[in-house]
């Protein structure tokens, strides 16, 4: 009484009856009791300890039925009378009640729920994304004729329990423009079309759908959907919106994967810690393509000149582990960076376990060659070299008592202290010159070749003099002390200007001012990145002047006049096979630490305050068997191991769900990229471990949209039934198929097709973005890129953080800076005047209307064309009466037909049925 | 259906998805009991139910807000901020313990170049940089304790902007056409007027982030076509209403093949489009305007750069005067850059101070003479302040410890200054206000509560002022209830 009493006190109107017969039906407490406290109650009575108010919380059997200090307990499971948590709930004196003043009562239906499930003996069970993958029994239907698969099954299941049938199928026309689209982003050729006419069987559905899937046009229409999860990017943002460097070949990489259908298990794994993975070579891409998805963890936004570097490091690395746990596991792990996370199980310390993980990785150029050639011819040529040193007496003078101040002298045997990628630091000390002289006692780029690019890495240390000194000379390449991963320096060096330096031809002693990082970890990167040399003779750090030049150890000795003559034959033979190889491709790649890195957890995620340390790369959530202590490394291999684990459900339920999003118009889940407790609860359970199960089971994304698109649910009409209507109003039974809008890639994209402007070229770096005059700021690119995009596809166009296309922003392509699984599917004005007075919009209609009047076909033909162009279907007699009744308007004479057919090409762009899927 | 990923406790209904959907729509309905008459009872306790704002908060103080970014950082001790002791010790080194500066080329104390001056019945004090803008003293309330956390323009802009210090949150004018929507049914609620200068962190500072599109600033240029994509491209009016004609047959037909709110909003916002078509050119216009007032604003000032700001200020007046929410105003270039002066101080601070000075004592006075300044807030801001310290011989470096910015208009206390720095104006000591200070008490004015204007994204319900935030009950005319 008193809870009824206080709703109509608070006025509102109840949305959600209780079921029929509720009282006697059990309560499931993950659907409907913790939905409630963890909105209502968790913040102050839930799993993070800091917030945590009168020391009680209600997320788990044991600590809500323990005694508390006021004598009381919160649950007494079965008596709900005797619970004080439904007192405080029911409170009359608001001081008294919970929540606190503030925030809403209950309302009366949470309460009874809250009432039921006590009485029914208040179980907890765990969260459902936590709980393993369930193979759950098909349901059996009434109308065995529909389904076609355990898909159709599940969904024909619920349906039929509330009464309903699905929708008819949807006609021919409209089926096959929405496969094409949501296979490809494309229209249907006109030929594919009349083939399906034709024969508009299942059997010949199920060819075009394999003819799709296997066109490459399927990996950029997939690929998109991939880099709105992964926040791509070609630059980052901020101030001068510098370049990410090679972003595309990145983006290559994901529609290379969707077209290659690279298992799901690799699909992870690559972008997680592909410079560890098994290498991958693709012909005529590259010898090993696995790095290049590294590229993920760098697609996020950078500053220059950050006043604290450390602060700036963890602030990079949590988008990162942001958008890492949204794309792959569809958790919001970075909720948990300044305390345990509110609602679902995640403890602070795993936020700091990955962060952990990224800065014992290092962000570096990578070298990627097209096959192999280089490397084996590199390999060979040093271990001939080696050879030659055979029976030569040698021996390092050390230097004398400054050597203690030696960071690195690069004598004999220094390189076990340093990694390298790429070649040009392939050939260790000591060494046959190419002159035949011995030599040991510098760094030298160019040992084997002046042609030869590639970094090397020192350990990681931490910074504790104030100075580092180099002695340097060369004439390309850098040498810098990266200070807490901190890499934009090499864009702008404000604050960072001794870090960095590029060698001159003399040698030369650079003073490198590190008193503002003592304390903080760094390691030294030498770079080689173009033809030519960089030679370094020593490095010492100390915090007063450097020490004096020409200090390092010499080598004796010298070899024979036959290993001379050698020498020259095979830098001869090696000179041969470097003009063969294929020229080399620049990436942007993760790499790991030498020296791995444990860190602690930040206190309200200040880098300044430190509490309890964590181990790298291990997750609370994710099963402990799954995953074995990182012992070496930035733990990424690992990570990437233990989340694609049969046993670990995030990335199959995540993956799947996301897949289901892009063909049914939504996910199982609604909330792709939060499957905690504040997304939304699948509308299907089952259904989503099927066919996460099935994912798991053939590993092939393209395999698992097939099925879908094969599916009986996925070629239902989009016109619901009165019943359907009423029943299943926001269509959460997938009683009938969601009208949508088409992405603005895609609109763009299909009207390209109808202008006969496509070019179908695929790969390669991106066309410069077409600048408006209302894209203007600091970093602007110096040209404007073409209005037309050079006709390509548009996942080939430039993402530019600070200048993003227009057209694209205003149908909601997401800003990349975090996952977006989910784009906005607004509808605003600004869309209707892009297409009504957008440059391309007009110039494409031009393209249209000339295109379909070089036929010399009667005009109703002509219509019918582009009406098949436009739309995919035929123009009706009202369209062919209508449009010819336009263009006689418009041009009451000859002159002026091309002007009218321009204006009516250009209102088939715009009429609805051109930006919408039925 | 949902356009929002599931965002609400129950997917959006046909008709409240249409009205979510028309530019004005969401944020009329999300606090409709104040503004919106035209929304229903019935639609309202739909959206209370479905979770996002139940009614409107607290009693608006204002209707709308003209925000007045001054880009790059104007220096706090050269405008409101007087600080004598600067002026007897400049040269000297600096005597206190000072935080890492973004150039790291921290020279000795520097004295203000210009002098200080009490002006009107309050006597608050501004420098000669500003003789127009201190004919308005009385109106103005300054905060000369402002604070923000970062030291780097973007980092700053995106915090002044959006509440947090990376981009991909929304923008405050979103929120607040998220909120509460805009009183005109033929322009947005959020009006960014492009004076010529993006703030360094680009369009992301005006983005409606994870809030639905409809919120995005639309940007307009002071001049007659004001917005990308208005001029219809069609020679002439018979053209136009042809095609409209036929789309209008077309869209129709495709509609009765299937009922679809997605579709029947688009539809609805192409006309919409159409009617901004000629709403907006209306709105841009200046020509109505009597020549006493375009003179007063500066239009016939020698300076290219008053003149731009000038016409930004009449169209800010315009907007407000339509029911537009939120219209913020960046600055025209001029010969030196923003007001970043890291070198050659005074040339560069009097160039800036000379664009906006008359405009914006215009736009005070205009406001106020049209009785618009009540239920106006005008605030005038940067993302930080500078060092009373030089940076090299004669410029300032960021300083975002401790710098001034003002407000006025409706709610707030008139010729009024709040907090302090210390005696060196480098740090606030007394009455620091946060950025989430300020965003709390701009949403207040309006008659939000800022800890209850929400939006689910990402596993939490975001807010513009994150977890922070308390209303600066000191600079209200009013005692703030709750």
């Amino acid at each position: 009484m008193r809870t009824l009493a206080m709703f109509m006190l608070l006025g509102a109107a109840p949305m959600c009856e209780p079921a029929q017969g509720a009282l006697s039906r059990a309560v499931d407490f993950d659907s409907e009791v913790r939905p409630v406290l963890a909105a209502r109650c968790y913040r102050c009575h839930g799993p993070d300890p800091s917030s945590r108010k009168a020391g009680l919380r209600l997320d788990a059997f044991e600590h809500a039925t323990a005694t508390l200090p006021s004598g009381k307990k919160a649950i007494v499971p079965s008596h709900p009378e005797e619970s004080a948590l439904l007192r405080r709930v029911t409170h009359s004196d608001i001081s008294e009640r919970m929540p606190p003043e503030g925030h809403d009562a209950l309302t009366a239906a949470e309460i009874a729920t809250l009432e039921r499930w006590i009485a029914g003996g208040a179980a907890y069970t765990a969260p459902w994304a936590f709980t393993p993958l369930a193979h759950a029994a098909v349901p059996v239907v009434q109308d065995q004729a529909w389904p076609r698969g355990d898909l159709d099954r599940f969904v024909l299941g619920k349906l039929e329990s509330r009464g309903l049938e699905p929708a008819a199928d949807a006609e021919p026309e409209v089926l096959l423009r929405r496969v094409a689209f949501d296979l490809t982003g494309l229209p249907p050729a006109p030929e594919l079309r009349e083939r399906y006419l034709a024969n508009p069987t299942e059997a010949s559905l199920a060819l075009i759908v394999d003819e799709l899937l296997a066109s490459g046009a399927f990996g950029e229409r997939w690929a998109r959907h991939w880099l709105d999860c992964v926040r791509y990017s070609e630059t980052l943002g901020h101030e001068f919106d510098y370049a990410i460097p090679s972003a595309w070949r990145y983006r290559d990489w994901v529609i290379d994967a969707f077209n290659r259908d690279l298992p799901v298990e690799r699909f992870v794994t690559e972008q997680v810690a592909g410079d560890a993975a098994q290498p991958r070579a693709v012909a005529g891409i590259a010898n090993n393509v696995a790095p290049i998805a590294t590229t993920f963890w760098w697609m996020g936004q950078a500053t220059h000149a950050p006043t604290d570097v450390r602060q700036d490091e963890a602030d990079r690395h949590a988008n990162s582990i942001e958008v890492f746990g949204k794309a792959f596991l569809g958790l919001t792990v970075s909720c948990a960076r300044c305390h345990d996370h509110k609602f679902d199980p995640i403890p602070t310390t795993d936020f700091y376990s990955l962060l952990g993980v990224l800065r014992s990785t290092q962000r570096v150029v990578g070298f990627s060659e097209s096959d192999a050639t280089l490397t084996v011819a590199v390999e060979q040529t040093r271990d001939a070299l080696n050879g030659l040193l055979h029976g030569v007496q040698s021996g390092a003078v050390k230097p004398a008592s400054e050597a203690a101040e030696f960071f690195e002298d690069f004598a004999p045997g220094f390189s076990n202290r340093w990694s390298s990628v790429g070649w040009a630091f392939a050939l260790p000390q000591p060494v046959v010159r190419a002159d035949g002289a011995l030599d040991a006692d510098l760094l030298d780029s160019a040992r084997l070749h002046a042609r030869l690019q590639g970094a090397l890495f020192s350990k990681p240390f931490e910074i504790q003099k104030k100075f580092m000194y180099a002695r340097l000379r060369g004439n390309t390449g850098s040498f810098r002390v990266v200070v807490d991963n901190y890499w934009l320096d090499d864009s702008n060096a404000l604050l960072f200007e001794s870090c960095r330096h590029i060698p001159t031809p003399e040698w030369r002693t650079v003073k490198i001012d590190l008193s503002r990082f003592v304390g903080e970890r760094a390691y030294i990167e030498i770079l080689d990145d173009s033809d030519g040399v960089i030679e370094v003779d020593w490095i010492a750090c100390g915090d007063g002047e450097a020490p004096t030049d020409d200090v390092s150890p010499r080598m004796d000795g010298s070899i024979s006049a036959e290993a001379a003559s050698s020498n020259r034959e095979i830098r001869t033979s090696f000179e041969a096979a470097l003009a063969l190889a294929p020229s080399i491709g620049r990436t942007l790649e993760a790499r790991d630490a030498a020296i791995g890195f444990d860190e602690s957890v930040h206190i309200r995620g200040k880098a300044a305050q430190y509490g309890e340390g964590t181990s790298r790369a291990a997750l609370s959530f994710v099963s402990s068997n799954a995953i074995g202590q990182v012992k070496q490394g930035s733990g990424r291999r690992e990570l990437a191991a233990a989340i694609v684990d049969p046993s670990t459900p995030f990335v199959w339920r995540t993956l799947a769900n996301r897949i289901v999003h892009y063909l049914l118009g939504r996910g199982i889940v609604r909330t792709t990229d939060d499957f905690g407790q504040l997304g939304r609860p699948p509308t299907h359970p089952e259904l989503l471990d099927a066919l996460a199960l099935r994912l798991q089971s053939h590993g092939s994304m393209k395999t698992l949209v097939r099925e879908i698109v094969l599916s009986r649910t996925y070629r239902q009409s989009s016109e619901a039934s009165v019943d359907a209507s009423r029943v299943d109003p926001d269509n959460d039974l997938f009683s009938r198929a969601t009208i949508r809008r088409l992405d603005g890639e895609a609109i763009r994209d299909a009207m390209l097709v109808a202008a006969g402007s496509l070019d179908t070229r695929m790969h390669g770096p991106s066309v410069p973005v077409y600048l408006d005059e209302f894209m203007t700021g600091r970093g602007r690119p110096g040209a404007s890129g073409p209005l037309d995009g050079a006709n390509r596809r548009s996942i080939y166009l430039e993402v530019r953080r600070n200048f993003l296309d227009p057209f694209m922003q205003v149908f909601d392509a997401p800003v990349p800076t975090t996952t977006v699984g989910c784009r906005n599917r607004s509808n605003v004005p600004a869309q209707s005047l892009a297409m009504l007075n957008d440059p391309l919009v007009h110039e494409l209609a031009n393209r249209f209307a000339a295109r379909v009047m070089t036929s010399a076909a009667p005009t109703e033909s002509l219509i019918n064309d582009a009406f098949i162009a436009a739309y995919g279907r035929a123009a009706t007699d009202d369209d062919v009466e209508d449009a010819t009744a336009f263009l006689l308007a418009a041009a009451p004479t000859a002159q002026e037909r091309g002007a009218a057919w321009v204006a009516l090409c250009h209102v088939l762009f715009n009429a609805k049925e051109f930006t919408h899927l039925r | 259906m949902s356009g929002h990923c599931g965002n609400f406790q129950r997917p959006p209904l046909s008709r409240r998805e249409m009205l979510t959907q028309l530019s004005c729509g969401f944020g009329a309905l999300a606090l409709g009991g104040l503004y919106a008459s035209k929304a229903s009872a019935e639609i309202l306790s739909q959206i209370a139910t479905a979770g996002s704002l139940p009614a409107m908060h607290l009693v608006p103080q204002v209707r709308s807000i003209i925000f007045l970014y001054q880009d790059g950082g104007p220096s706090q001790v050269d405008s409101f901020d007087p600080k004598p002791r600067l002026t007897h010790e400049n040269g000297l080194p600096v005597p206190f313990s000072k935080a890492q500066t973004q150039f790291n080329n921290d020279g000795n104390l520097l004295a203000s170049p210009w002098k200080f001056k009490k002006h009107g019945a309050s006597g608050i004090e501004i420098s000669e940089l500003f003789p127009h803008l201190a004919t308005m003293a009385d109106e103005l309330c300054v905060i000369r304790s402002m604070t923000s956390e970062f030291s780097e323009h973007t980092n700053a802009n995106y915090f002044l902007h959006t509440g947090a210090g990376l981009a991909g949150r929304p923008s405050m004018g979103a929120w607040c056409s998220y909120g509460l929507g805009c009183e005109s049914a033929n322009l947005p609620g959020f009006v960014v007027l492009d004076g010529g200068l993006t703030p360094p962190g680009g369009l992301d500072c005006f983005s409606s982030g994870f809030l639905p599109a409809t919120h995005q600033a639309s940007r307009m240029k002071p001049r007659a076509q004001p917005i990308a994509n208005l001029v219809s491209r069609d020679s002439n009016g018979s053209d136009a209403a042809r095609k409209r004609a036929l789309l209008e047959r077309l869209d129709a037909r495709f509609q009765e093949q299937g009922a679809s709110d997605a579709v029947e909003s688009a539809i609805a916002n192409q006309e919409l489009a159409f009617r901004m078509q000629m709403s907006v050119p209306e709105l841009a216009s200046v020509d109505g305007e009597s020549e006493t007032v375009r003179s007063m604003y500066g239009f016939d000032a020698k300076d290219e750069a008053t003149r731009i700001y000038a016409h930004e200020c009449l169209l800010a007046r315009r907007l407000v005067e339509r029911g537009v929410r939120f219209v913020e105003l960046t600055i025209p270039r001029t010969a030196n850059d923003r007001w970043d002066q890291h070198s050659d101080l005074r040339k560069g601070h009097e160039d800036n101070a000379r664009a906006i000075d008359q405009p914006t004592a215009a736009l005070l006075y205009d406001l106020q003479r049209l009785g618009l300044l009540e239920s106006t807030l005008v605030v005038w801001a940067g993302e930080f302040g500078r060092t009373p310290f030089a940076q090299g011989s004669n410029g300032r470096d960021h300083n975002p410890f401790g710098y001034s910015i003002w407000l006025a208009g409706g709610g707030v206390k008139r010729g009024f200054v709040y907090g302090s720095t210390d005696e060196y104006g480098y740090r606030a000591i007394e009455n620091a206000v946060s950025m989430h200070d300020l965003h709390a008490t701009m949403l207040h004015l309006l008659g939000v509560d800022h800890r209850r204007l929400t939006w689910r994204f990402g596993g939490r319900d975001m807010r513009l002022t994150d977890v922070h935030g308390n209303v600066v009950t000191g600079i209200l005319s009013q005692p703030a209830a709750s």
